[in-house]
């Protein structure tokens, strides 16, 4: 929304290396805001370690260990090895939807290409933990069915169901949060109605909590679903 | 109860991927068709054959998924 500005901005010091306008683009400031806010926690979190945590410090463990424990729930023992990778994308998408609650604040996940980058990492990702769990021959052989002759018709009907992936991840991702943004924006923008207000307080915002958290967690879930089906195929197709 | 809770979180996941990943699939096959007919020159027969082809793998993928996470 071009006449809903938010309240932080960056000028543009990228203006050598061809990014446009007066200020850095709105989603790409969002986005280094919520980089710096995970940055800060994590340093108070982990500051100074101890064995009875302190209050912040507890707050992280207790988010990493949510995340631990769905990561071996679904892709199994070894499946702390992919923490870094989803716990990141996790924090980063929920941090990111949160702002939305606030006022002057957009999420940088309403912008495409914020959840286009997200959804291709973890496309490129999962893609490769495949490869490096079990070699490029075998991963591929995943691709073209359980039949020889009909890996022709096989092969291009995984590949486009593979591609889909990583759209139907963005796309959801950035709808949710942009509609849910635009109907904040728009009741912010009737609020001397008096009407808007109580529906914004009273429904919009926690839906948007609601929201936020529901989204952040299907797009981790998803892409834990992947990685678990591109690192063991031959366990599954066992069953 | 706990489990059970877990559990539908996950199921609703899964199943609200189906609605967009089966027109993700359509939209992939009819964009790779017209690429490779306009590298080719084969226009439209590439775009129909790919056509045909991500209407499949919308529906495997559909298929797929539901035996996945509806049960």
């Amino acid at each position: 929304m071009e006449h809903h500005p938010t309240v932080f901005q960056i000028p543009n010091f990228l203006g050598a290396i061809g990014i446009p306008g007066a200020w850095i683009p709105e989603h790409i400031a969002m986005a280094w805001l919520v980089m710096a806010i995970l940055i800060v926690v994590s340093y108070l979190a982990t500051r100074q370690l101890q064995a009875v945590p302190g209050p912040i410090q507890n707050f992280m463990e207790v988010v990493i260990e949510t995340f631990t424990d769905l990561l071996t729930q679904m892709i199994g023992h070894n499946g702390k090895r992919y923490l870094p990778l989803i716990g990141t994308a996790g924090l980063f998408i929920l941090v990111g939807n949160l702002l939305g609650a606030f006022p002057g604040l957009k999420p940088p996940t309403a912008n495409l290409n914020t959840t286009a980058a997200l959804a291709i990492t973890i496309f490129l990702s999962y893609n490769y933990f495949g490869i490096r769990e079990q070699g490029i021959a075998a991963y591929l052989r995943h691709f073209c069915g359980p039949i020889l002759w009909l890996a022709p018709i096989m092969f291009p009907i995984e590949l486009i169901g593979h591609l889909a992936r990583p759209i139907s991840l963005s796309i959801r991702l950035f709808g949710n949060i942009f509609g849910e943004e635009s109907v904040i924006a728009i009741l912010l923008s009737l609020i001397w109605l008096g009407i808007p207000y109580v529906i914004y307080l009273g429904i919009m915002m926690p839906l948007s909590l609601f929201t936020s958290f529901v989204q952040a967690f299907i797009f981790v879930m998803l892409s834990m679903v992947y990685i678990a089906g591109a690192v063991h195929v031959e366990h599954e197709e066992h069953h | 109860m706990k489990d059970d809770q877990t559990r539908l979180w996950r199921q609703l996941a899964g199943l609200s991927s189906l609605g967009i990943t089966l027109a993700a699939s359509i939209a992939i096959g009819a964009a790779i068709g017209i690429a490779l007919d306009r590298w080719l020159g084969t226009s439209p027969w590439l775009m129909i054959l790919f056509f045909i082809f991500g209407v499949a793998a919308g529906f495997t993928n559909l298929l797929k998924d539901l035996k996945h996470w509806g049960s």
